[in-house]
């Protein structure tokens, strides 16, 4: 205990980095330790006994006084910032010219109980350069990190357009095959665990050759790519059209039985033969043979349904075409 | 739970409104603009939540100014952080979008100065003797507003809440006082001295 007491008395406040001034109600100076004597070249000696204002004239100056004036009534501690009291304990010295002070002023009761003032000053230079070179590595680290992602994003773009190209038809940019076929089993599966079962439309474009010797293969892509817009634009959120190849579509209706599918699909090939396709100032008339089957739940597999479609399709072609045939 | 009757409540209110004012007055001196003021609110809360402010930012600039005597609690000056770079800036002709030393030096000392304002303002209506510690700033989410040194030993704040805007500037904030549960009833009597 004693040994700190005399520690504190001889030199403790002296030796720390911080300025630490003390003053009394009348500004005379009690207290002044090494580092602001460092500072401001003016030593402990040299101030005491004098009024902090003789050397620094600024602390009468009204702004000063009145914020200050309730510190002696115990009033709370005032923030005197680098910025706005750049002129606070200076002495116009050189080394103190690019130094940077932050300055708090706070009610003290001595041992004696009289209240004063006491300035602890900061000298924050050094944590500001740190702060600086901080922020700088902050921002090296995030533009690494800002890459990285960048990269990552494309990698992400590159696997869905992968993915894109894998599961669509390029001419028509529906679903193709493969597709659709991952899509029907998943929807299989739904109906074996007791959803309402589904139906297939199984589409041939009627005499689509024609349109291919009589006008050229552009215009059967012409045909083919209009098709697909008409399939989809006329089927709901929940149906899903694919092109199964060459000119066959195929359309996954879940949830709608066999009724409700011809109902729909009476309205597609009605609404196609009355549309008027124009290629290249032709108008072309596009018809087409749909076959529909329902999913039976106990009987059916993958390929039995789709076949069934596939056989009532060509009954309608059979029969003259521009026609719905169901497999019942 | 604490109760406090209407009357008190108006009391209190207008303490903080007189107090409010007046750094409201310090506030429009520095920046060259009107500071619009809301009525003081006064709630009881167990935490600051999300669900206290009208508008919500993910990032404020705050300067706590604790204090303890007869009553404890901790005064702070909210900004959206994006208010407080604005003014900064605009006092200080600083360019970074950051808070670095200085800014927040600035930043402090306007707390500082306004919430000085306001407990002077209150202890000398109250005729009462704060003690404060040194003011400190943080930068958090609304969550982390109310720190450990805050809730220590409570539950409950009364949250007394007046918010500021600088309409010309676009600059908002917000200037709370939370005083802890075990306050309330001091606070009560050193009303009721003033009413009597």
């Amino acid at each position: 205990m004693t040994l700190y007491s005399n520690i504190f008395d001889t030199n403790l406040l002296d030796s720390i980095p911080i300025g630490i001034c003390i003053v009394d109600k009348e500004y005379n100076v009690l207290f002044w330790n090494n580092a602001v004597s460092e500072w401001t070249d003016i030593t402990g000696k040299d101030i005491q006994g004098k009024k902090l204002y003789d050397f620094f004239p600024h602390f009468k100056e009204p702004r000063y006084i009145m914020r200050l004036e309730n510190i002696f009534e115990g009033g709370p501690p005032v923030i005197l910032s680098s910025q706005f009291h750049r002129e606070l304990f200076r002495t116009g010295n050189e080394k103190q010219y690019h130094r940077i002070y932050h300055i708090i002023a706070s009610s003290f009761r001595d041992s004696s109980n009289s209240s004063s003032m006491l300035f602890t000053i900061k000298d924050i230079t050094d944590i500001e350069q740190l702060i600086l070179k901080y922020r700088e590595l902050k921002n090296k680290a995030l533009s690494e990190v800002e890459k990285r992602k960048k990269a990552e994003k494309r990698l992400i773009e590159a696997n869905s357009t992968l993915e894109f190209l894998a599961n669509t038809d390029q001419l028509t940019s529906l679903f193709n095959r493969r597709k659709f076929t991952d899509i029907i089993t998943l929807e299989i599966d739904r109906v074996k665990r007791n959803t309402d079962p589904f139906s297939v439309i199984f589409i041939d474009l009627d005499d689509f050759k024609i349109f291919n010797s009589m006008h050229g293969h552009e215009c059967g892509d012409f045909v083919l790519k209009q098709t697909a817009l008409f399939l989809k634009n006329s089927i709901r959120k929940t149906d899903t059209v694919s092109r199964w190849g060459g000119e066959e579509f195929i359309i996954l209706l879940p949830e709608t039985d066999l009724e409700h599918a011809k109902k729909l699909t009476e309205k597609l090939r009605e609404k196609i033969e009355e549309t008027e396709f124009i290629f290249k100032k032709k108008n072309l008339k596009i018809t087409m043979t749909l076959g529909i089957s329902m999913f039976n739940r106990e009987k059916d597999t993958f390929d039995s349904v789709i076949n069934r479609a596939d056989d009532a399709l060509h009954k309608g072609k059979a029969e003259g075409k521009n026609r719905v045939i169901c497999s019942y | 739970m604490f109760d406090i009757s209407p009357e008190k409540y108006d009391s209190l209110r207008e303490i903080l409104n007189i107090g409010v004012g007046k750094s409201a007055d310090i506030l429009n001196t520095m920046l060259g603009s009107h500071i619009a003021l809301s009525v003081p609110e006064l709630k009881i809360v167990e935490k600051l939540g999300t669900e206290m402010f009208p508008e919500v930012y993910s990032e404020y600039a705050v300067v706590n100014l604790p204090f303890r005597g007869d009553i404890t609690g901790t005064a702070k000056m909210v900004f959206p952080s994006e208010s407080a770079l604005k003014m900064v800036k605009l006092l200080t002709n600083a360019d970074s979008d950051e808070f670095d030393a200085i800014k927040i030096e600035v930043l402090s000392e306007i707390g500082n100065i306004v919430l000085n304002s306001v407990m002077g303002m209150f202890s000398n209506t109250l005729k009462t003797d704060l003690h404060y510690s040194l003011p400190w700033f943080q930068e958090t989410d609304i969550n982390n507003m109310v720190s450990v040194s805050d809730v220590k030993d409570t539950e409950y704040f009364l949250l007394a809440r007046v918010s500021f805007k600088v309409e010309k500037l676009n600059i908002k904030g917000d200037i709370m006082i939370l005083f802890k549960l075990g306050s309330f009833e001091k606070l009560d009597r050193l009303i009721d001295n003033l009413l009597t």
